[in-house]
């Protein structure tokens, strides 16, 4: 009898064990997927963002950056470089800091970083070896001069009224030119004393590329405000010619061979070209590489081999520079390079090419302020290695494409299968302020969250925590915001333009709308102009970044006015319950875009809700709104995505400074999945798209990985699941930060009058909510 | 009856900020009939599916049937579409509704619902979005510091102010829509029933009209609508081209500390300074605008006198169920609105506005002065109740405190006329404003402020310098001829002369040339400086105390007199 019970329990175990893979849950299942993906490719799709070998990293967007040549380690954003006449020495510039740095080419190092002497991209250097630079935010120009050591000391600086983007020496040398992009006046400097000899107005809105005519008596300057390109009589100061270019018109080269100039158009993917006598438009250059003519290369500076016959663009989005014949405009191949090139100089003598990787490695260094780099390549790239170099730098862009296999013959999960009926109807989009990944999910039970981080762990955040149990978190997800208030470019562009990207490390160094500009709005279009202009109904509840130029025409009725734009006075909770309002009235549109920012928190500032407060008012918020969405009528055809905007502060991440939090709701979801694939907001948006059926608007998000594994797949079994959400209420009380608190006196001096305004907000937090714990020294911070 | 004019501000002013606002979320909504949409949004506009995707917020579900125009049909089609615009509108969505109105106006223009329903909502859109855009500016950030330059007039400075120009005129479209079907309700007997008509002030409710709307509520609302047509055409109508980055960076900055009455002057001092056509009417459509706006402004009391006469004589024959109706305390008249909303309970009640006589006089005169030209009305029984009682009526429906000026004391007891003697008793009556030549000769705002320049000056310890632009031309009563009313020292001579002679602070001249106008008292002690009534004898006669004022003794006494003000409000 015992040995039959024991044989009976055994078959019932060995049942249940076989039984249970028999029926594995395909809503809960881990990845892979797709039945052809290899091990190879999954490795890749989950690999997380920072280093990857030596001299290669993983950027926030998934894309891999293996720069070449000497590497150089210079201050944060370089944006400009420039070489000395024997070519022995480097010049860099930087938007982000001030200082100039020299650099050895030879042996590869900075041999000294002068204070205060630089500033955004004004640079240029001298016959006789002096150098000029331009300090937008001050609004100076200076001068520095060799010393007979050799380093460089200065010499003159001088002040103008407005804020100077670029400069340029007369070919004599005796003239340096001025253009400010506030107020767009230009000037002519004696090189030697600084004395202003001339004046001249550009005619254009917000002035920025500058360049000589071979014959001395002309000026070129691009203006990225309108598009435009003018030519400027020096002696007169009088505006002789206005030609259009392409959209955000940036750096600007002249052809003495060919008496041309050429003008980089970094949202239109083109080049334009011009003929100097007569002033005429040439034929436009496609730079897209893309059939469609995708824009989000990002091509902006450029330089010019000293016969005219080699032209190097870099292309800050692909992470490489391109080489193009000026007779024909033919590829003849690339260089890869760093995050974000920028700046390019070629040397007098033609052999060497300086690149400016703007942001270095990706933020895979501990601090977002890493140190970047300056690229010293050897040029011309002879054969093989230019054929080597063009394919892993192709290759590098193309990683995220790799992810899932395009030969596979399953099918794609039925909300994202084109071929199929449309099954989900309704996006809602929850932007919330500001956190990594450890600091919300340091203490959830699946994924890769580090406790020790933890900030805002689910006492206060117990409805994120609730619906990411539920249903799918993303634990391998980066905000791509490099600086904080880019966030809110990304989640409705899905990209940061170059115009945008550059102008923010300056800190203050520009007058501009930062993302309200429509300069910086990539090619002019927002995610709602894409949906917009394919039919897709959308509304926006409290985003203002890359909407404004049509929020009072255009798009007028798809606003709700009432719902406020950062105010951080009035309870998210009160938020929420508007776009409840709305959803009970029946008012829901295709794509629904919902700011909730109160996460960002005033820090300790006294008469503000303590950040404790503020976070769990924001979490009861996002939860009453997935509540409210599941006992809808069109829960079964609605997908909710949250996130954060940014990941800056609040405690770093154990993996990746740029590591932020992404969870999705929805019937059509899996259930109870962490998904590690290497995501960011341009695979939230390819996805997004693809479940409303819209095309990609640009080259992030047509190469961004859709996000398959996180959809259930339509299949028998495999069917939505409606159960509705119940929101959960808050379990910190509301409370106000007193006088006296810890940080109270640093959080006086935040600036929250805008979103992600406010610098040290990170060290503040941590300091009020973890007291006198020190962070890990692991922690990689995102914080200014 | 006759009413004043800044009775009819203020009844404007009430109804401005009340008509912002859309549904109460607590109530339920009206029940209406079953549409063909099915509660979805519908624009009323044929749509072309041919991608299958028809456009934002579109109905999509339009079918292809046979049209019945039997007026029975017709009658039909108007009035669900009139219920569901009550729908809408008393469910805080008004641009839907007015859609739906609109929608049954194409069919019937005669629909007295449709007219009013249409006409309401237009005006509750327009005054939420004005609301909204109030507070817009906070989130706009100018980065970095101000060139403090004339730019190229094709600068970005120069393309903000163009987009300025362009909001002003997109919020005045909205309350021109409402315009027209107001003024064409006439019939004594128009009653229009709906569950409420909320009126928002950001995602909360600050007034929910309840109850029938009559003839005089459609007078009132007209009033409002002519008060915001007036202000909107008249900001529309300025040129704001100026350093407008680094003035909205200042601002912004400075807002997250609260907005002070400095701060404000100092942001404007900078646009004064930094060119010369920062508030000077616009070249192109700027005179049109402003006599727009003037007309609008006489329109507003008109409607408002007539409202308010209405509202008395119709309260005696319609029950106490009305949106706003007419009471007494005493003898002074009460405004009565249903409902005032708090935003943090959402609880609900009436809210009463006190007219007293002598306001209503005042006002009243004031209207019938303020049409002729010549006519100089003084501070005390112009401006000072016109300010008064408008800010008597944000304060009664405590919307102050959406402002972005912080007001430190609490002034939601205040009624209006109390408001308003508060401001007359600190400004002297000699300071007066010719309205009419106002009216009659346009101009640009810049005249009716002073130049303000900010400066550190250690011997005065003044922060600023605040002096007008007067050109050096003066008609033979002693008014510049641009001056445009302000009161100018009848005998003073043009001349530039050192500043605060004889005292420790005199200084060089500084080649100013227009001392006009200028504030200066009869009592030399009164604030530090001179207040000369322009019927003041020649210069070099009469009262031996008076001194003839520079203008470094008049910026001196501007600023103690604004530090005075200042405190008062502490």
């Amino acid at each position: 009898m015992r040995s039959h019970i024991r044989r009976v329990t055994a078959a019932l175990l060995l049942i249940v064990l076989f039984g249970c893979r028999q029926q594995e849950d395909p809503a809960t299942s881990p990845l892979p997927l797709q039945s052809c993906q290899t091990a190879e490719q999954y490795q890749q799709a989950t690999a997380p963002a920072g280093f990857a070998g030596e001299n290669a990293a993983i950027v926030p967007m998934g894309r891999r950056v293996s720069p070449v040549g000497l590497l150089v380690q210079v201050p944060y954003f370089p944006i400009a470089a420039a070489f000395s006449p024997d070519g022995s020495r480097a010049y860099v510039v930087h938007s982000g800091s001030f200082t100039l740095e020299v650099v050895d080419t030879v042996a590869g190092k900075v041999l000294q970083s002068i204070p205060d002497a630089g500033g955004f991209r004004g640079l240029a250097v001298g016959k006789d070896g002096a150098v000029f630079t331009a300090q937008a935010t001050g609004g100076t120009v200076t001068r520095l001069d060799p010393s007979t050591d050799g380093s460089l000391a200065v010499t003159v600086k001088v002040e103008l009224p407005g804020t100077p983007t670029s400069i340029a020496l007369s070919p004599s040398g005796d003239s340096l030119f001025v253009v400010s992009s506030s107020n767009s006046l230009g000037w002519e400097l004696d090189s030697d004393t600084f004395a202003i000899v001339g004046g001249f107005m550009t005619r254009g809105v917000y002035p920025y590329g500058l360049a000589v005519a071979p014959d001395g008596d002309r000026l070129l300057v691009t203006h990225t405000g309108d598009d435009t390109v003018t030519l400027i009589d020096r002696e007169s100061g009088e505006v002789l010619d206005e030609l259009p270019a392409g959209l955000n018109p940036m750096g600007i080269a002249v052809d003495g061979p060919h008496n041309r100039c050429y003008v980089v158009n970094s949202d239109g993917d083109s080049l334009s070209v011009y003929s100097l006598d007569p002033f005429e438009a040439l034929p436009t250059v496609d730079l897209s590489g893309t059939p469609d003519q995708l824009p989000g290369g990002s091509p902006n500076e450029l330089a010019l081999s000293p016969a005219g016959d080699l032209l190097y663009i870099s292309f800050s989005d692909l992470n490489m520079v391109q080489i193009f014949e000026t007779e024909g405009f033919s590829r003849v191949g690339a260089i890869p390079t760093g995050h974000y090139p920028t700046g390019l100089a070629v040397s007098g003598d033609g052999l060497k090419l300086a690149i400016c990787n703007s942001k270095g490695w990706g933020g895979a260094a501990k601090l977002k302020k890493e140190p970047s780099i300056l690229s010293l390549v050897d040029i011309p790239v002879p054969e093989p290695q230019l054929s080597e170099w063009t394919a892993t730098a192709d290759a590098n862009v193309g990683r995220t494409r790799e992810f899932w296999s395009s030969t596979c013959p399953d099918p794609l999960p039925l909300p994202l299968d084109p071929s199929e009926e449309q099954v989900v109807q309704h996006v809602v989009k929850i932007v919330r302020e500001n956190k990594t990944y450890d600091a919300v999910f340091g203490d959830f039970e699946r994924g890769n969250g580090d406790p020790a981080l933890l900030v805002f762990g689910e006492q206060y955040t117990p409805n994120l925590h609730e619906i990411a149990r539920r249903y799918v978190n993303l634990d391998n997800y980066y905000a791509d915001a490099q600086e904080s208030f880019q966030g809110h470019t990304w989640t409705t562009q899905a990209d940061c333009n170059d115009f945008f990207e550059k102008l923010y490390p300056s800190d203050l160094a520009q007058i501009v709308l930062g993302g309200y500009d429509p300069s910086a709005v990539l090619a002019e279009r927002s995610v709602f102009d894409n949906f917009f202009e394919h039919g897709v109904t959308f509304r926006n509840y409290g985003e203002f970044e890359s909407f404004t130029k049509d929020m009072f025409d255009l798009y007028a009725d798809f606003i709700d006015f009432k719902y406020p734009y950062f105010n951080m006075a009035i309870p998210d909770v009160w938020k929420a319950e508007e776009f409840i309002r709305e959803l009970n009235l029946g008012i829901f549109p295709e794509f629904v875009y919902i700011a909730l920012p109160n996460d960002h928190t005033a820090g300790a500032k006294v008469g503000f809700p303590t950040p404790a407060s503020m976070v769990a008012d924001n979490d009861e918020a996002t939860g009453m709104i997935v509540d409210a969405l599941s006992h809808s009528e069109h829960w079964e055809e609605t997908v909710v995505f949250i996130i954060e905007d940014d990941p800056q502060g609040y405690g770093g991440d154990h993996v990746h400074s740029h590591r932020s939090i992404c969870v999705g709701a929805g019937p059509w979801l899996r259930s109870e999945l962490t998904s590690s694939v290497h995501y960011s907001i341009p695979a939230l948006y390819r996805t997004i798209n693809m479940l409303l059926r819209v095309p990609p608007m640009h080259k992030n998000e047509a190469f961004a990985p859709p996000m398959y594994d996180i959809f259930r797949s339509g299949k028998e079994g495999d069917g939505p699941d409606v159960t509705p959400f119940e929101h959960l209420p808050r379990l910190v009380p509301e409370e106000y930060n007193q006088k006296g608190a810890r940080m109270s006196a640093e959080s006086e001096l935040l600036d929250l009058s805008e979103p992600d305004a406010a610098p040290g907000m990170g060290y503040i937090l941590w300091r009020v909510m973890r007291g006198d714990d020190e962070p890990p020294p692991y922690a990689k911070w995102n914080d200014r | 009856m006759k009413l004043s004019f800044p009775v009819l501000l203020s009844g404007a002013a009430v109804l401005l900020l009340v008509s912002g606002c859309s549904t109460s979320p607590r109530r339920p909504p009206v029940d209406v009939p079953e549409t063909s949409h099915g509660g979805e949004i519908a624009d009323g506009t044929v749509l072309d599916q041919a991608d299958g995707k028809a456009g934002a917020d579109v109905r999509t579900d339009v079918e292809d049937v046979a049209v019945d125009l039997s007026p029975e049909a017709v009658s039909s089609e108007v009035q669900a579409l009139v219920d569901q615009g009550k729908y809408w509108l008393s469910n805080a969505e008004p641009v839907l509704a007015a859609k739906e109105f609109e929608a049954a106006l194409a069919l019937d223009p005669t629909n007295s619902d449709a007219v009013f329903g249409a006409a309401v909502s237009r005006y509750v859109a327009a005054t939420e979005l004005l609301a909204m855009v109030l507070t817009l500016p906070s989130q706009f950030s100018g980065y970095g510091a101000g060139s403090g330059t004339r730019s190229d007039p094709e600068s970005q400075n120069d393309y903000l102010a163009e987009e300025v120009h362009n909001i002003f005129l997109f919020l005045r479209s909205g309350f021109l829509e409402a315009e027209s079907g107001f003024s064409s309700i006439q019939d004594i007997g128009f009653r229009f029933d709906i569950e409420g008509v909320p009126i928002y002030v950001g995602t909360r409710p600050v007034v929910v009209l309840r109850g029938k709307f009559d003839l005089a509520d459609v007078r009132l609302l007209a009033g409002s609508n002519a008060f915001f047509l007036w202000f909107t055409e008249l900001l529309a109508a300025q040129d704001f081209r100026s350093d407008l980055l680094a003035a909205a960076y200042a601002g912004m900055k400075a807002q997250d500390e609260g907005l002070d009455l400095f701060t404000i002057l100092d942001v404007v001092g900078h646009l004064m300074a930094s060119d010369e056509r920062f508030f000077t009417l616009r070249k192109d459509d700027g005179h049109e605008l402003f006599a727009a706006g003037m007309q609008h402004m006489v329109d507003a009391g008109a409607n408002l006198v007539s409202g308010l006469s209405l509202l008395e004589e119709l309260g005696a024959e319609e029950e106490a169920d009305e949106a706003i109706s007419l009471g007494w305390d005493g003898g002074d008249r009460l405004m009565v609105v249903r409902n005032r909303v708090d935003g943090a309970t959402l609880d609900e009640a009436p809210l009463e506005i006190a007219f007293s006589q002598e306001l209503i006089d005042a006002s009243q005169e004031l209207l019938d002065r303020m049409q002729v030209a010549g006519e100089t009305v003084p501070f005390s029984q112009g401006p000072a109740v016109q300010l008064g009682t408008l800010l008597g009526f944000a304060a009664r429906l405590d919307v102050l405190k959406f402002m972005p000026v912080e007001i430190p004391i609490d002034v939601s007891g205040l009624q209006p006329g109390q408001v308003a003697l508060l401001l007359a008793l600190m400004f002297p009556d000699s300071l007066g404003f010719d309205y009419g030549a106002l009216a009659a000769q346009p101009v640009g705002l810049r005249v009716l402020f002073p130049l303000l320049m900010k400066v550190a000056d250690p011997v005065t310890a003044a922060d600023f310098w605040m002096e007008w632009e007067c050109p050096a031309e003066t008609a033979a009563n002693g008014v510049p001829a641009a001056a445009k009313g302000f009161v100018c020292s009848k005998n003073a001579e043009l001349v530039d002369a050192s500043h605060f002679p004889s005292t420790p602070f005199e200084m060089e001249p500084d080649g100013y040339l227009s001392p006009l106008p200028y504030l200066v008292w009869e009592d030399p002690t009164w604030g530090g400086f001179l207040l000369v009534d322009h019927h003041f004898p020649p210069m070099g006669e009469g009262d031996p105390e008076f001194v003839i004022p520079d203008l470094a003794l008049t910026n001196t006494g501007l600023h103690v007199w604004l530090k005075q003000l200042a405190g008062l409000l502490q």
